[in-house]
């Protein structure tokens, strides 16, 4: 079956993380690890998933009277620590770690 | 008494001699003699018998035909016999002949008739009575042939005697001679044949003369005839069977001029240049010939092997027939025809050579010829090592063949297309039929399969590529053709191929190509190519921009002698830009289009691939320069979450604007040429929103106004544009009801000569700013006579007021998705104040100390200055520092009343909304840090 | 903190530093939600 656009992109996404060239930060948004080259068509992906968790985080924080800043930086957490081996992670401080 | 008996005699021999003189005394035998020719079928007999005796009679001027001897005149008969063997065995001894007129006569078919005899009233050869003569004579009988045009006139004489043999010679010319199409002149005919008593037979024979059929001129034939054979004897006695003998015959037509040959008027003489490699304008035929006759079987053979049959042609391409092996070139019997040769065509760039195994049997023929061509040139068709087995029988009029063709085809032209390049390998099946004058020619393996192909329309610079190709079998065969009046072939197959190039002018497309079921049809004479297919599937890259795939639409292509046009249906393509970061997302077109000579236009429907209509274009090509424009319009065009979506048709929107909602119109235009793409549009936006621009908006929303863009690759305003939105939702700073005038130079730059927003009774904006599109941004708001009381307002705090005028400048940077406020200040313009008696107050107050006196002021404080500095995430922690100069309440032992104050608040606000929700002043906790700075 | 300077005569201003920080408290409902988010929307976590 043919892969609908989303999880195709997603796919890209997902590949690139395995490949430690994009991974999960700590403000909760996909970043380019720095060094790594990225395509125009994953730059594009990373930013349009980055915008979409915008808005998820928007909303939630709208629910829950907190800031975008703090909910994008609870799921940021959950999302750390379920990179998997060989993923690259952002921290706090903002060095780029290998799982 | 004699008399009497001689008329018996007399009347016995003339009923012997064809049962016509039987009356007694010469006017009497001559009258007989005519009553009894007259009855025979003879007409208009004439003949007076001179002399009849016991064992002779003779005739004299004997006549038959109209008006006295046109047929027969012959003026002396004699004959002697033997008056018993005429009673028993109706023999005479002796008949002599001549001299006389034989004239003969030739009808329009080519059917040799004597006048005075009736048609068909002589039995054919096979059971003809054995002669009624032992002896026969023929002296100085003249012969005269008249022919619808012209004649001719010879001599013949014989002299024959049963038990001695003889001799007879025949010697006929004529000037000019015409009938059935034929047209013989400066002809000679001489003929002699030998009786030796033995029985041997030996015939001799020339003909010589100038031949023209149907335009066709062939001069100064000449054909020689020699045989010897066995025995006479039996032939007269009526056993033909037992005829046998052998002879050879020479044959040589030097010169041959087919230039206005009838058939050549049918095939255009450059078709005929074209396909023979030039007109053959005539040629020259030589051949020897060994017959062979035995119990009625004719064998013809080559004589040795150098004097086989050629033919030369003016270009100097000469045909050679020649045995196989020992097979004689041809048999014939009563049953059957079998002829079998080799044969050798070399010279002027041809050289084939194959055999050919034919049978004719009960009208029905019978055909192998394995043929291989090992080098072929003509303008029209190039060969190499091309290797033709047809095998082909007819039964009436209906022909089957089976033919098997490994061809290594270098070049082959139909009318201006050249196709050239094509070794493939076919096994065809034929089917015709003469009276219906059409063949169905059908793939036997249904498909014909051949590594690469190439076709070359030169005129229109029109030039296909095809490898791994596939020609199949459409409706069952793949070939139909006729030569009613109009030769013409009907091409119809299924083409597919793995790999293309195609070419007109500098339009090129390469890929896979559709699949093509067509039917061609070409008319030889008019020179007209017509082909009507449907295209299917397929994925072609056009001129490196754009990948056309998944085709399923129809075309008419026609080619004349000057031009070519095409007219195409497509009722689905599927576009994608080529390259892997697209501009535009692919989309389904569904178009007509037509191409006059270069210039193609194309009008067209755009949907996404999910069916979602998009607009209409319509646009045109220049195929040899490869430049052209279109103008692509879409009205209400409405963007739902789920359906059309900006950054679903174009990926580049990917993170600057998503879940878009409302409407859209306008009006794309691109122009393409050798130096590139431009592109312009105008765009309407009626009420849009959407999520951006970019991730550091949450949403825009109420978006309306024209954009005129005058590029889209990068995005290019036409200078300065204005339109109104109703909200620009930026999380802790909201801007509504603006109306924002921007410039987008194309250098990845945007400007904005002003934005404005009403904000708190005064005025936010923009003015005069520039900011990169892709890299950090800052961007100053500067804000105008905004009212501290309407911000408390908006605050809405519990006991939280005051009023004042400022003036600010919020500088909001746009970094990474993300903004914030750097450097932010207000500046109070005048006096004014601010009041909190709320909740927090009352802690203070019941704390005491310094938070009372803190909080006191607070109730009233009023400022003649106040500044504010605001720094922040605006989807994080915003931080205020407000610098307080004023008077404020004091109740404290050594002052009381107003007293001055300087008043810092540093307000660290995860959320601006916090502060306006009710529950605020329940759960607010403050932290109220003092210390105490002595003064003293 | 809150800095107070008291001086007994009318022209030497008091000085005041209100140090006010609005939180929120982050509640455990929120982290349910957030595993939710995170599993609802495989396309972009």
């Amino acid at each position: 079956a043919t892969m609908s656009p989303v999880s195709a992109a997603s796919a890209l996404v997902e590949n690139a993380k395995n490949r430690c060239i994009v991974g999960e930060q700590a403000d909760g948004y996909l970043g380019v690890v720095t060094g790594a080259n990225v395509s125009d068509e994953l730059r594009r992906e990373i930013r349009d998933i980055n915008q979409q968790r915008k808005t998820a985080y928007a909303n939630l924080a709208k629910r829950n009277g907190v800031t975008i800043e703090v909910t994008a930086a609870l799921t940021a957490e959950k999302l750390l620590n379920g990179a998997t081996a060989g993923q690259c992670i952002r921290n706090q401080a903002g060095q780029w770690v290998k799982v | 008494m004699r008399m009497i008996r001689l008329f018996g005699i007399v009347l016995l021999a003339l009923v012997v001699l064809s049962g016509a003189l039987y009356l007694v005394r010469l006017p009497i035998a001559s009258w007989g003699m005519r009553e009894a020719m007259s009855r025979a079928g003879l007409e208009n007999p004439q003949a007076t018998v001179t002399a009849l005796t016991l064992n002779q009679v003779r005739i004299e001027n004997l006549s038959v035909g109209p008006n006295g001897g046109e047929g027969l005149r012959l003026n002396r008969i004699e004959s002697a016999y033997n008056w018993r063997e005429l009673l028993t065995e109706r023999m005479v001894e002796r008949v002599a002949i001549g001299p006389g007129l034989v004239r003969l006569k030739i009808d329009d078919e080519g059917n040799i008739v004597l006048p005075g005899f009736r048609a068909g009233s002589g039995g054919n050869e096979r059971d003809m009575p054995a002669l009624p003569f032992q002896k026969l004579s023929l002296a100085d009988v003249e012969v005269l042939v008249d022919a619808p045009d012209g004649g001719a006139t010879g001599s013949i004489s014989a002299d024959y005697d049963f038990r001695s043999g003889g001799s007879a010679t025949l010697d006929i010319s004529s000037e000019q001679l015409k009938f059935a199409g034929y047209s013989f002149a400066r002809s000679n005919t001489r003929f002699d044949l030998n009786l030796s008593d033995n029985g041997d037979i030996s015939i001799s024979g020339t003909f010589n003369s100038d031949l023209e059929f149907q335009g066709a001129l062939a001069s100064d034939i000449a054909i020689g005839f020699e045989a010897a054979g066995r025995s006479w004897r039996e032939a007269v006695s009526g056993n033909y069977a037992s005829l046998m003998g052998q002879g050879k015959i020479q044959t040589s037509a030097p010169n041959i001029d087919v230039q206005n040959a009838a058939l050549f008027e049918t095939l255009r003489t450059s078709t005929m240049e074209a396909l023979l490699g030039g007109v053959v304008t005539g040629g020259a035929a030589e051949g020897a010939f060994d017959i062979a006759l035995s119990n009625s079987v004719v064998e013809v053979s080559f004589s040795e092997p150098t004097h086989r049959l050629s033919l030369v042609t003016n270009k100097g391409t000469e045909l050679t027939l020649s045995p196989q092996g020992s097979v004689p070139f041809l048999v014939h019997s009563d049953q059957s025809d079998i002829a079998s040769f080799q044969f050798e065509i070399s010279g002027s760039g041809v050289n084939a050579e194959g055999a050919v195994d034919a049978e004719y049997i009960d009208g029905n023929w019978r055909v192998i010829a394995p043929i291989n061509i090992a080098a072929y040139d003509s303008p029209a068709l190039a060969l190499s090592g091309s290797l033709i087995d047809i095998e082909f029988q007819s039964t009436g009029a209906d022909i089957r063949a089976d033919l098997a063709l490994k061809s290594g085809l270098k070049k082959l032209n139909i009318g201006r297309l050249t196709i050239d390049d094509t070794p493939f390998t076919g096994f065809f099946e034929i089917a015709a039929n003469i009276d219906t004058q059409s063949a169905v020619i059908i793939n036997k393996d249904e498909c014909l399969a051949f590594a690469r192909t190439h076709a070359l329309l030169a005129e229109q610079d029109m030039e296909v590529h095809l490898n791994g190709v596939e020609l199949c079998n459409k409706g069952g065969s793949l070939a139909r053709l006729n030569w009613t009046d109009r030769i013409s072939s009907t091409l119809n197959g299924e083409l597919s191929a793995q790999d293309a190039k195609f070419r007109i002018g500098q339009t090129k497309a390469e890929g896979k190509p559709p699949i093509i079921q067509f039917d061609a049809d070409y008319h030889i004479i008019e020179d007209v190519t017509r082909i009507i297919g449907d295209v299917a599937k397929g994925d072609m890259t056009l001129n490196n921009a754009l990948d056309m795939s998944a085709v399923d639409g129809g075309f008419e292509f026609t080619l004349n002698e000057t031009d070519m046009t095409i007219d195409a249906i497509v009722d689905r393509l599927l576009i994608e830009q080529h390259g892997d970061a697209p501009l535009v997302s692919p989309v389904i077109a569904n178009a007509t289009a037509n191409i006059r000579g270069t210039n193609a236009k194309f009008d067209y429907v755009l949907s996404t691939p999910v069916g979602e209509r998009l607009g209409t274009g319509t646009g045109t090509q220049d195929m040899q320069k490869a430049s052209g424009q279109t103008v692509f319009s879409f009205e209400g065009l409405s963007f739902t979450p789920e359906g059309v979506q900006p950054n679903k048709l174009s990926p580049v929107l990917k993170g600057f604007v998503d879940a878009a909602n409302g409407e859209m119109g306008g009006e794309m235009v691109f122009e393409w040429g050798p130096n590139g793409v431009t592109s312009a549009a105008n765009f309407g936006f009626d009420n849009i929103s959407f999520a951006g621009p970019t991730r550091a908006v949450t949403r825009t929303s109420g978006f309306n106004g024209a954009v005129a863009l005058t590029n889209l690759m990068p995005v290019q305003t036409d200078g300065q544009q204005t339109v109104t939105v109703d909200v620009v939702d930026m999380d802790a700073l909201k801007l509504v009801d603006g109306t924002i005038t921007f410039d987008v130079p194309g250098n990845d730059t945007i400007i904005i000569p002003q934005a404005e927003f009403p904000w708190f009774g005064g005025v936010i904006g923009v003015y005069d700013a520039e900011a990169s599109l892709t890299g950090e941004a800052k961007v100053p708001l500067r804000a105008d006579n905004v009212d501290l009381q309407q911000i408390f307002e908006y605050v809405d705090v519990n006991g939280l007021s005051g009023e004042g005028v400022m003036n600010g400048v919020l500088p909001v940077v746009f970094e990474d998705g993300k903004a914030r406020i750097e450097d932010g200040y207000f500046k109070s313009a005048g006096p004014g104040a601010i009041r909190y008696q709320g909740a927090a107050a009352e802690q203070a107050a019941a704390a005491g100390g310094n938070a009372k006196i803190a909080f006191d002021i607070l109730r009233d404080l009023r400022y003649n200055s106040m500044e504010v500095r605001v720094n922040g995430a605006l989807d994080g922690r915003l931080d205020f520092q407000m610098f307080f100069e004023g008077t404020g309440e004091v109740n404290m032992e050594n002052a009381k009343g107003r007293v001055p104050v300087k008043y810092t608040i540093s307000l660290d606000a995860a959320l601006l909304e916090l502060l306006q929700q009710a529950n605020l002043s329940r759960s607010f906790q403050l932290q109220i840090e003092r210390g105490l700075q002595n003064v003293e | 903190c809150t800095t107070v300077t008291l001086k007994g005569d009318e022209n030497e201003p008091i000085v005041v530093n209100l140090n006010v920080k609005i939180d929120q408290e982050v509640r455990v409902k929120l982290d349910r939600e957030i595993e939710d988010l995170i599993s609802d929307n495989p396309d972009i976590f």
